[in-house]
């Protein structure tokens, strides 16, 4: 009776993974080639372009440099996000609320048009291509990640505790540490992996900002594809999909066995 | 424990206005050290704004509160060394039982070995010894509420203040507990102040109720005070299970009810005035019977309720109004039992007649 609409559910389901899956299954497929371009299949198995990736110290620059600038950001834009989603749970005010959707205005615009933006205002005061400019710069795009993250926390978070614990004698910001955070904790990891991972891939700021010393490996990745094509950045691609999913891994069996405690 | 640390507690013509209403309007109060004092009103009235302004959590527009003779208006929540206990009991998820107790302890630096012994003492004083290293989560509702007392008093607060504790707890250990809150607090000699919306708890604990409505205490007393002599309409209303009958003044001691005529225990000034028809003090009595100190009343039965430990019996008067009034449910009553569309005569004892008079500016 009821199997008609279950196949439908199976087969939809079915779809979407596949449509989710296949193109990360390919670049994998397609790191371990041997040929010198970016064919699918791959005529033959071989770890040559994994060589040339960690063989190239420009490529090892580009990639310390991008998750030295990723660090940096996340561990900028944590605090303050935190900080907003914090003052935007408690906050009765109007204001405080019509401020909430600036905050989220770095998702809603076209990154091309913030990149636009973000290089004319850096050309003004010298900021293209410097440390400074590019970790501002994600710390801006990815504060959003971390306050919707850490707002859903607070929101089903019993704000009493923290009013107990300030009667109990420590005073608001050690109430927010002992207390609150601990058990927010999972929502503030899970918005500075977004954040990380955000800043690690992001391509289309840097395209106008990134350059010269603080090349960063998207970029870096952006201008081999346009002018080599060859499957070295299959490679980082799939290096970079290992990091990602291992970070999510970890996160999600920490959140388990938190919970089952 | 030693109990020296508790004040009295003087509240001073709190006000407290939000953009766009005024939650307390020119609130005072004076309650003694050792003393339980409930604050009664229905939702809305106040009560925990009033709450909060004491406990530090939020800051009054004008007024003051003082503990002792210190002004404390303007001190944050962990200056004030307050016990509170919340409805929900707040306690910390992700720490144990013992250390959910020691969390005030550690922010006065106390030392280890003094901190085990008090958080053990605690323990031992909320009937929950050996309980120090549970997860809250393996707790039941009852044990929650301990803890969270506990917590509350082992730092030898000036002052413990309770909002709505007992309300996620089902009838029989409500009932529990409120002996074991009285207890505690002769222990203790604790000042408490404890918010409800539950008249019956206000009334078995405290020494005496703050009746709040729209923003203002309406009257403080004691519990059998608030009784037999409420200071306005909205009190009689409120407490215990009253209807409220316009009545007139026909000469300083008796008031008439349509055509009848009730006598009164006390003078009655002229005015907007009510009779408060508590259905527990009314009885049903013989046609014939005429005693001195008795007013009578005739209506017509509706219905007879069956509500458990009671039935309540909805009358109607000849001037129209209904009123109630309750029958114990044991066997013996049943003999007499009315019937719906009976008339049947009731009798009310003068003292138990409290009139009040309207006061303009409750609802």
């Amino acid at each position: 009776m009821n199997s008609w609409p279950r196949l439908l559910l199976w087969i939809t389901t079915t779809i979407v993974l596949i449509f989710m899956v296949l193109p990360i299954v390919i670049v994998v497929i397609m790191s371990f080639s041997n040929s010198r371009f970016l064919t699918f299949p791959p005529p033959a198995v071989s770890l040559r372009w994994y060589e040339a990736y960690f063989g190239s110290p420009d490529w090892m620059d580009a990639t310390w440099n991008s998750f030295l600038l990723a660090v940096i950001a996340t561990v900028v834009t944590v605090p303050i996000g935190t900080a907003a989603a914090y003052a935007a749970n408690i906050s009765q005010s109007k204001m405080v609320r019509r401020l909430q959707l600036l905050l989220l205005t770095p998702v809603m615009v076209p990154v091309i048009i913030l990149a636009a933006g973000i290089y004319m205002v850096y050309a003004q005061v010298g900021l293209v291509a410097t440390k400074t400019g590019l970790v501002c710069a994600y710390a801006m795009m990815n504060l959003p990640y971390v306050f919707i993250s850490v707002l859903a926390g607070l929101r089903s978070f019993d704000m009493n505790q923290e009013d107990v614990a300030r009667s109990l004698g420590v005073n608001r910001f050690t109430a927010f540490m002992k207390v609150t955070l601990p058990q927010i904790r999972p929502s503030v990891i899970t918005g500075a992996l977004f954040a990380f991972i955000g800043a690690l891939d992001e391509t289309v700021v840097s395209l106008f900002i990134a350059g010269g010393e603080n090349q960063t490996l998207p970029r870096r990745m952006f201008m081999s594809l346009r002018n080599e094509i060859d499957p070295t950045i299959a490679s980082i691609s799939s290096v970079l999909i290992t990091i990602s999913f291992a970070l999510m891994i970890m996160s999600s069996l920490r959140g388990k066995r938190a919970h089952a405690v | 424990m030693p109990s020296t640390n508790f004040v009295s507690v003087r509240v001073q013509n709190l006000v407290k206005s939000y953009a766009s209403f005024r939650a307390l309007s020119d609130v005072s109060l004076n309650i003694r050290a050792g003393e339980f004092v409930s604050i009664l009103g229905p939702s809305g009235s106040g009560k925990t704004t009033l709450l909060q302004i004491i406990g530090g959590f939020v800051r009054p527009t004008s007024g003051h509160v003082f503990f002792g003779e210190n002004d404390v208006t303007l001190l944050p929540p962990q200056k004030r060394d307050i016990g509170v206990v919340f409805q929900n009991y707040a306690l910390f998820p992700h720490l144990t039982v013992a250390e959910n107790i020691a969390f005030p302890l550690r922010a006065r630096k106390v030392s280890m070995a003094d901190c085990q012994k008090r958080v053990e003492r605690a323990l031992e004083i909320v009937e929950l010894k050996g309980y120090g290293d549970r997860a809250i989560s393996k707790l039941s509702g009852g044990q929650k509420q301990r803890v969270a007392l506990a917590r509350a008093i082992v730092f030898e607060p000036r002052l413990i203040l309770m909002d709505e504790p007992l309300s996620a707890l089902d009838k029989n250990l409500r009932e529990t507990m409120q002996l074991e809150l009285r207890n505690l607090h002769a222990q203790l000699g604790a000042t408490i102040i404890y918010v409800t919306h539950d008249q019956r708890e206000a009334l078995t604990m405290s020494d005496r109720v703050a009746v709040m409505n729209a923003g203002r205490i309406v009257q403080i007393d004691t519990p059998r005070k608030l009784y037999t002599a409420p200071a306005d309409h909205f009190v009689a209303g409120f407490v215990g299970e009253s209807t409220l009958v316009p009545v007139k003044r026909s000469d300083p001691r008796h008031v008439s009810m349509g055509d009848i005529k009730l006598r009164t225990p006390r003078d009655v000034v002229d005015g907007e005035l009510f009779i408060a028809l508590q259905a527990d003090s009314i009885l049903l009595c013989d046609g014939s019977e005429t005693e001195s100190d008795s007013n009578y009343l005739e209506g017509k039965v509706r219905d007879v309720v069956f509500q458990g430990e009671s039935l309540k019996v909805p009358v109607i008067l000849p001037e129209g109004t209904e009123i109630g009034f309750r029958i114990p449910s044991h066997h013996y009553s049943n003999r007499t039992l009315p019937k719906p569309g009976e008339t049947v005569r009731l009798k009310l004892h003068v003292e138990d007649t409290v009139v009040v008079a309207r006061n303009p500016s409750a609802a």
